[in-house]
């Protein structure tokens, strides 16, 4: 799997998901992802890639589609470590 | 089972927000006990409860008593000078309703639930001081005046007002534009509002749920009116300096509290036939404050004892479920990753400070003031649906203009879902 069908398939599993997810799925807007499923998100994020994300990350932006979410994970993936 | 000499995480304070914080951590496996410094059922002021303090009561696992056991409101009805609005909870798509409850049981429950999923509860134990560090440690008094120290991993001050981290580091701060004193009682007998307006009696709760009920006393003070299962809390939120001169007019506090209460427009009409019980009027000043230092190294602040706004919204109890689950987040990502401690608590104390800006920027009475970029990212954070009923809420009050700062400007009107009425409805 690569990391849209990754992000997809752990919001596909959310009880707020609509049946389709499309990539530019309103999950914040539309209630599907909420204050508690965020934090979820970000620690399934982080195991599974094993990335930690840095403060300024957290920003609604980042969580706003799917495809905004898993390009978030390809900026934190591809970061070349300081 | 006695109170430990260590552990993983140690709680102080079991209101909702600790309550929240030690059973989301134990639900994850991570060793945690909670102290308070009472036994509960004990009573607390903020009886209102939000619609979207259900995702945090099903994480919780209590959904099903909550609703089993409070009453249900189905929105609000607000008086403020000429305009009388009511909103509904399900014009804005919530399946689930508001809740208005007994905070003594209502607490009381979270924290048996809290022990339920594995928490150690110890009640009667108060937390004096704490030394900050990679161990912290915690010296605490139990109820014989005996002290003894819990060394642990990480702790949560969920201390509620008593702030106990705010009060020990300093930098616990009143704010300046929330100057109100509030006073409230519980009444046997009170009338109440139901949808459209229409006052009925105490015993129609079960079959026509009831509104929060709001008047504006002044400028910028305000009553509220909230119906439970056996009484209703009446509460007055009076400008300092009006409490100061209108109470010396009085011979005691009840004296006041009841006689601004019935010369209070439709409020004195509920409550004509109503009668004061539990013990007089309760009142509170200076609740409204935030503090400089609401993490360190061991320790996190959630829920009241990491500041309070104002009770206008009726977001306290949300706020608390709400910090207290991220506070739970926060400490479970120091244990798993101590390297990245700094980060996190950087990620925490900024949600945790961007949402009571927020709070902040919605409340302020009467003063025109950007919000924060802080608190602009928070209301970002709501659903569709949450921005509706904050906006529709704000606008009852005369305070949408901050709800338009807070969302950068955007107007909301479309959203803005209230019904104006004519008149209130007495049979
Ligand atoms: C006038 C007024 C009206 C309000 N109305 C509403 C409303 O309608 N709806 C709403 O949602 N919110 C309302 N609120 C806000 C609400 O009351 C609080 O936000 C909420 O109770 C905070 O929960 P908490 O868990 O942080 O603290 P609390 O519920 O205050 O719990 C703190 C606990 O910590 C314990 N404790 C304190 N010190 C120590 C210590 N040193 N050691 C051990 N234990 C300790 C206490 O015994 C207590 O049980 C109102 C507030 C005010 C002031």
């Amino acid at each position: 799997m690569d990391t849209y069908e990754t992000i997809a398939a752990w919001l596909g599993h959310l009880p707020t998901a609509p049946h389709s997810l499309a990539p530019d799925t309103a999950l914040i807007e539309d209630g599907i992802l909420d204050s508690i499923e965020i934090l979820n998100l970000v620690a399934f994020i982080e195991e599974r890639f094993a990335v930690v994300l840095p403060v300024d990350a957290f920003i609604p932006e980042n969580f706003a589609t799917p495809a905004a979410v898993a390009a978030l994970v390809v900026t934190l993936t591809s970061a070349v470590p300081a | 089972m006695s109170l430990p000499q260590k552990v993983d995480v140690l709680v102080i304070g079991g209101g909702p927000a600790g309550s929240m914080a030690a059973t989301a951590l134990a639900q994850k496996g991570i060793d945690v006990a909670l102290i308070d410094k009472q036994h509960h059922p004990r009573e607390t002021v903020g009886e209102s409860i939000l619609p979207s303090a259900w995702k945090y009561f099903d994480l919780l696992g209590v959904s099903e008593a909550v609703a089993k056991n409070f009453v249900r409101k189905a929105g609000g009805v607000v008086v403020w000078g000429d305009q009388i609005s009511e909103i509904a909870f399900k014009d804005f798509g919530y399946t689930r309703p508001g809740m208005h409850v007994e905070r003594d049981e209502f607490d009381d429950l979270l924290l048996r639930n809290a022990a339920a999923k594995g928490v150690g509860v110890f009640e009667g134990y108060r937390a004096e001081a704490f030394t900050p560090g990679d161990n912290p440690v915690v010296t605490v008094v139990d109820e014989a005046g005996q002290r003894r120290e819990i060394a642990c991993r990480q702790f949560i001050d969920t201390t509620g007002q008593a702030a106990l981290v705010g009060r020990q580091l300093g930098g616990r701060r009143l704010n300046a534009d929330f100057r109100f004193v509030a006073l409230w009682g519980y009444f046997e007998n009170s009338r109440y509002f139901s949808a459209g307006g229409v006052a009925r009696d105490f015993g129609e709760i079960p079959q026509h749920p009831p509104l929060t009920f709001v008047t504006r006393l002044g400028g910028w003070g305000w009553s509220w009116h909230i119906p439970m299962k056996k009484v209703t809390s009446v509460g007055l939120v009076i400008p300092v300096e009006d409490y100061k001169r209108e109470f010396a007019e009085h011979p005691s506090l009840d004296a006041y509290f009841l006689s601004r209460c019935r010369a209070t427009p439709h409020l004195g009409r509920l409550l004509a036939n109503a009668h004061m019980v539990n013990g007089g009027t309760r009142m509170m000043r200076d609740f409204s404050y935030g503090c400089d230092h609401i993490s360190g190294p061991g320790f996190l602040v959630a829920g009241d004892a990491a500041g309070f706004i104002d009770p206008i919204f009726s977001i306290g109890v949300v706020f608390a479920l709400y910090a207290g689950n991220l506070a739970a987040w926060a400490t479970q990502r120091i244990l798993a990753n101590p390297a990245q401690a700094a980060n996190t608590r950087l990620v925490f104390e900024t949600q945790l400070k961007g949402r009571a800006e927020l709070a902040y920027a919605l409340a302020l009475p009467g003063v025109e003031r950007d919000a924060t970029t802080a608190a602009r990212q928070s209301f970002d954070y709501f659903s569709q649906a949450e921005k509706e009923l904050t906006w529709s809420a704000a606008s009852m009050t005369t305070r949408s203009q901050n709800v338009v700062r807070a969302a950068g400007g955007a107007e909301g009107a479309a959203g803005i879902r209230r019904r104006d009425l004519a008149t209130l409805r007495y049979a």
